[in-house]
């Protein structure tokens, strides 16, 4: 699954902002504070920062921008941008704008294919032993993980659905479902399927294309609507339009905390991850390898989970988080699911999708 | 013009008899004007009635009521002996000209002509002909292809005649056909018509304000006044014995003197004018001594003399100045100062006729069967 | 008319030629506008449907190669002439109510027409999600009713899409009927009435061939927008719902291939210009019959 669906994610800014209006009431007061750090990552001048905006944005400027200013001494530009063509656009003519951004996984992977935009990380600046090797990228660190959940209508079963070959089961679990729809730039997830029809987690890439559309063929005609847009996902399950449904687990956090009768299955949860690059050729590269190694520091990315529903990449952020805040995040079920493979996702991608496409209107 | 014979359009034989009688119509509208006081009215076959009336009277909506574009709260409608008050319009069977012709805008003048006999579901070769004939009928042959918009004003009138009579209809109906055209061309469009009708034998019901347009075209004129009809006759009738002053006033010129009724008997009247002087005349209506009276004289028959040489009379003899001369070619006018009132006479010129500057003093003089007297309203 | 009057302007310029011009020299700032907001990145488009990846016709070659995207184009091709015409149908009794009721009653009834307007498109589409869903109004009242023992599911089909375009587009449809209608010459009805029309056949020979321009121009403007709609038949539609937007929108959001993308909006574009131009051109030959 390409990951790039972020922005749109927080772009509709209703039900991630009332998370995080919620969040700040509750919990402001509880994000942990960040220590000393080590002076290798202070420093002097600026470093533009480009986000994805909206809630996420807000979050990190709270979670991570202030201390991150009051603690190296480098002040932060911030800017909304989001597009790989601009990142090419700004390498390409050595007119670097932002120094660094940040980028879906599965799309820093497209931009490296096309050329060497990115520059490596410096791993050297980097103290971090909870940061696991999977995280670790040559030209990126991932720093958060959304997950894509399955989600249920809790007053529509006796027993709760748990696993995809439930979602699957027409017979125990009647009634419309959601899926996503590939189209609008939400992803083709072919995942579920496969998973449903017996396909162990570990087993699942080289995805068997054929298959997965052999599986969704059969649950067709129970799948009523794709959804094309967070928000529009957790609107059906809030609204009961369909009592089974796929989602980004930041999108049905919002919904548990109103108490409404949705359900989360984190059996065979994908989780993807947002990294943070380096442009290449930025002058202020010593800058920005300080901002992104600021950004592994367990209480920096704790105080940022505390802010928004995404998963934290370095594991010792969990010491710094209160254990019913830990189960609504991805790094708490990472057990239960599975990590896409984005180089497979972004080798197939155009064959995925037509595949998909031509799937949908039959 | 043989077409008119092969049509069956032919004045041969000629009908008899009443075409349209309207029985005391009435109506009212919601925001309270009252279109229609009891109107009644009888058209012969074949002649043309024209509903003469000021703007407000009644008369557009007495043509929308035969037409059935709008129905009467009471009263009754009856054409050819067959009442057809509530019948819609489409099945009364009635042409009518519109004063804005309204021509079909998107057809041809051909399409526009067929338009009545296609409703009529009459075959397509038959159309074909009757068309032509119409066409003819107002020597428009050439322009059948044509859009309305492409012709002149006085073409479009003749295809909105010749649309309204091609399916010959019991009546025609016509509200003011001519008042876009200019004054030339509506001479010779009222000759055209009157000579259509008496070809076709045609029953006209014709609306127009216009008095000198209806005393030319009519057989019979109904003077509209208040949703009533107040006087109906023929044209010369009406002029010479109106039965009020309005129809009077409305029906060709008028000097009007004020006064008071000295004796009354018999149909004959004296009337003392304001200064003392008295005139004879007839009287319109039974009146009692006394009464206010106005004295109706056509402008042509006052008859003027040259002062010195008075017609030894001393009966509606009255003496005055010419204060205005007005040439009108094979006329003229002279407006006289009786010492107060003013009239108007109108004179013929003949090589024996005197002649009168402006200042000449003179004598005027009419006839007592020339003075109308009627009670002033 | 406009033939005869230019060519009634010979050649001496008339005044109301030289205002004209003057009208012309106001209008830049549009033009120039309409250049760069427009002109230029359509230009751009066409471009990039030829050259990105690399120049050639390989992007259109994959619309051939795979015919699922001509099929999407085609879909929405059709939903667009149902909209197009449902809307017709339901639009021209309200354009006709409003030329014939007193000029307050008709006020009211433009206005109460323009009342959604206030609201944006997601908010429409969402409120008949409210009306039509699993728990919604309707359900609800059939099954208080008893007319049904379980809910129905009216959401998430072509149908409800079209329902909801309809009422969406419904405005842009009776405002240019109502202009047209209003310049009727209602005299001609009455003249077509009395010279033996029934009421149905004055309608048919007089009143609608009368009111095609109008109907036209509604319908134009109705059938090109349905072309960008994709928020409703994201909403609202099921599975085949999937309009040509959408997979443009995919294209250049999800699998950022822009050449792609480009090479279907040209394709959309040329469509959409041909089906105008059909359309110009039936109208043109029917006012000229």
């Amino acid at each position: 699954m390409i990951h790039i669906h972020r922005r749109r994610f927080m772009a509709e800014a209703m039900a991630a902002g009332l998370t995080l209006g919620e969040a700040r009431g509750q919990t402001l007061n509880l994000l942990p504070d960040v220590p000393t750090i080590p002076n290798r990552l202070k420093g002097s001048g600026q470093l533009r920062v480009a986000n994805s905006g909206g809630a996420l944005a807000e979050a990190e400027r709270k979670a991570v921008y202030e201390p991150f200013q009051n603690l190296t001494g480098i002040e932060i530009i911030e800017t909304e941008g989001f597009a790989i063509p601009k990142i090419k656009a700004q390498v390409e003519t050595r007119n670097i704008e932002w120094d660094t951004a940040t980028l879906g996984y599965g799309n820093s992977l497209v931009l490296l294919q096309d050329g060497d935009y990115l520059e490596p990380i410096d791993y050297s600046l980097i103290d971090a032993p909870g940061l696991q090797d999977q995280y670790r990228h040559k030209y990126s660190v991932s720093y958060v993980t959304v997950a894509t959940v399955m989600t249920y209508r809790t007053d529509a079963f006796a027993t709760a659905p748990v696993t995809w070959a439930d979602y699957w089961d027409l017979k125990r679990f009647p009634g419309p479902r959601n899926y996503m729809s590939g189209s609008q730039g939400i992803g083709v997830d072919l995942w579920p399927a496969l998973l449903a029809d017996g396909v162990p987690m570990d087993k699942l890439y080289p995805l068997d294309v054929k298959r997965a559309f052999r599986a969704l063929d059969r649950i067709k005609d129970s799948i009523v609507t794709y959804w094309a847009t967070g928000a529009q996902s957790a609107e059906l399950m809030a609204d009961n339009q369909t009592v089974l449904g796929t989602a980004w687990n930041g999108r049905i956090g919002p919904l548990l905390q109103r108490k409404l009768p949705v359900g989360v299955s984190w059996h065979g949860a994908n989780f993807v991850y947002d990294d943070h690059i380096v442009l290449r050729g930025t002058p202020n590269i010593a800058n920005a390898m300080k901002f992104v190694a600021f950004c592994c520091i367990p209480e920096v990315q704790a105080r940022l989970a505390m802010l928004i529903d995404y998963g934290f990449t370095n594991m010792d952020a969990a010491h710094f988080l209160p254990p019913e805040r830990l189960r609504m995040l991805p790094s708490a079920h990472l057990a239960e699911g599975f990590f896409a493979d984005q180089i497979w996702e972004r080798d197939n991608r155009k064959r995925v999708t037509q595949a998909w496409a031509e799937w949908i209107l039959s | 013009m043989n077409m008119a014979a092969d049509l069956g359009f032919s004045g041969a034989g000629v009908r008899s008899g009443t075409c349209l009688v309207l029985d005391r119509l009435t109506r009212s509208y919601p925001d309270g004007t009252v279109a229609l006081r009891g109107l009644s009215l009888s058209v012969p076959a074949g002649r043309i009635v024209s509903l003469l009336g000021p703007s407000g009277s009644g008369k557009t909506t007495t043509l929308k009521m035969i037409a059935g574009f709008d129905k009467p709260d009471s009263g009754s409608i009856t054409l050819a002996g067959r009442d057809i008050s509530r019948t819609p319009p489409h099945m009364r069977d009635i042409g009518m000209v519109f004063q804005n012709y309204a021509l079909f805008p998107h057809m041809s003048v051909f399409d526009n002509v067929a338009f009545p006999l296609r409703m009529r579901h009459r075959a397509r070769r038959d159309i074909e002909t009757v068309v032509q004939e119409a066409l003819a009928l107002v020597e428009l042959q050439g322009v059948a292809a044509r859009l309305p918009r492409q012709l002149s004003g006085g073409q479009q009138q003749r295809v909105a005649l010749a649309r309204a009579i091609v399916f010959r209809p019991q009546l025609l109906l016509m509200d003011e056909p001519l008042g876009a055209l200019d004054r030339q061309l509506r001479k010779s469009v009222q000759s055209e018509l009157k000579r259509l009708q008496r070809q076709l034998d045609l029953t006209v019901v014709y609306v127009t304000h216009d008095q000198e347009e209806a005393m030319f075209l009519s057989d019979e004129i109904a003077i509209v006044q208040n949703g009533q009809i107040v006087q109906c006759g023929a044209p010369a009738a009406l002029y010479d014995a109106p039965e009020s002053v309005f129809v009077a006033g409305f029906l060709g010129e008028s000097n009007f003197l004020g006064g008071t009724l000295a004796e009354a008997g018999a149909g004959r009247a004296i009337v003392t004018l304001p200064d003392g002087r008295q005139m004879r005349g007839r009287s319109a209506a039974p009146m009692s001594a006394g009464r206010a009276v106005s004295v109706l004289i056509r402008p042509e028959k006052l008859q003027v003399h040259v002062a010195s040489r008075a017609p030894g009379r001393e009966v509606n003899v009255l003496a005055g100045r010419i204060d205005l001369v007005n040439f009108l070619g094979g006329a003229v006018e002279y407006e006289v100062d009786l010492d107060g009132p003013r009239l108007t006479a109108r004179v013929h010129l003949r090589a024996s006729a005197a002649t009168f500057a402006v200042g000449d003093p003179v004598v005027l003089h009419v006839e007592p069967q020339d003075c109308l007297v009627f009670p002033t309203p | 008319m406009m033939d005869v009057a230019l060519a009634g302007g010979t050649a001496q310029p008339v005044p109301s030629q030289r205002l004209f011009s003057g009208a012309g020299l106001l209008a830049l700032p549009l033009i120039v506008l309409l250049a760069v907001v427009y002109v230029c990145p359509v230009g751009v488009m066409l471009a990039d449907s030829f050259t990105d990846p690399q120049p050639g016709l390989q992007q259109y070659q994959r619309m051939i190669e795979h015919p699922v995207y001509l099929q999407v184009l085609a879909r929405t091709f059709r939903l667009a002439v149902v909209v197009t015409a449902a809307t017709a149908i339901c639009g021209f009794p309200v354009a006709y109510y409003c030329t014939i009721a007193r000029p307050a009653v008709a006020r009211i009834a433009l206005g109460l027409l323009f009342v959604p307007f206030w609201a944006s498109t997601v908010v429409r589409t969402y409120a008949l999600m409210v009306i039509l869903g699993r728990t919604g109004i309707l359900n609800g009242a059939l099954l208080w009713a008893g007319l049904i023992s379980r809910p129905t599911q009216f959401l998430f089909h072509t149908a409800t899409v079209q329902l909801a375009m309809v009422q969406i587009l419904l405005p842009f449809f009776v405002l240019p009927v109502y202009a047209g209608l209003r310049t009727i010459d209602l005299s001609l009805l009455s003249a077509a009435e009395g010279l033996g029309a029934p009421p149905w056949q004055v309608f048919r020979r007089i009143y609608l061939p009368l009111s095609l321009p109008g109907l036209f121009t509604g319908a134009l403007i109705v059938f090109v927008f349905c072309f960008g709609f994709f928020i409703t038949p994201t909403l609202l539609g099921g599975r085949r719902d999937v309009t040509i937007a959408m997979v443009i929108m995919a294209q250049f959001e999800g699998q950022l291939d822009w050449g792609f993308g480009a090479a279907l909006s040209t394709v959309l574009l040329a469509c959409t210009l041909v089906a105008v131009l059909m359309m110009l051109r039936v109208a043109k030959q029917d006012s000229n019959r």
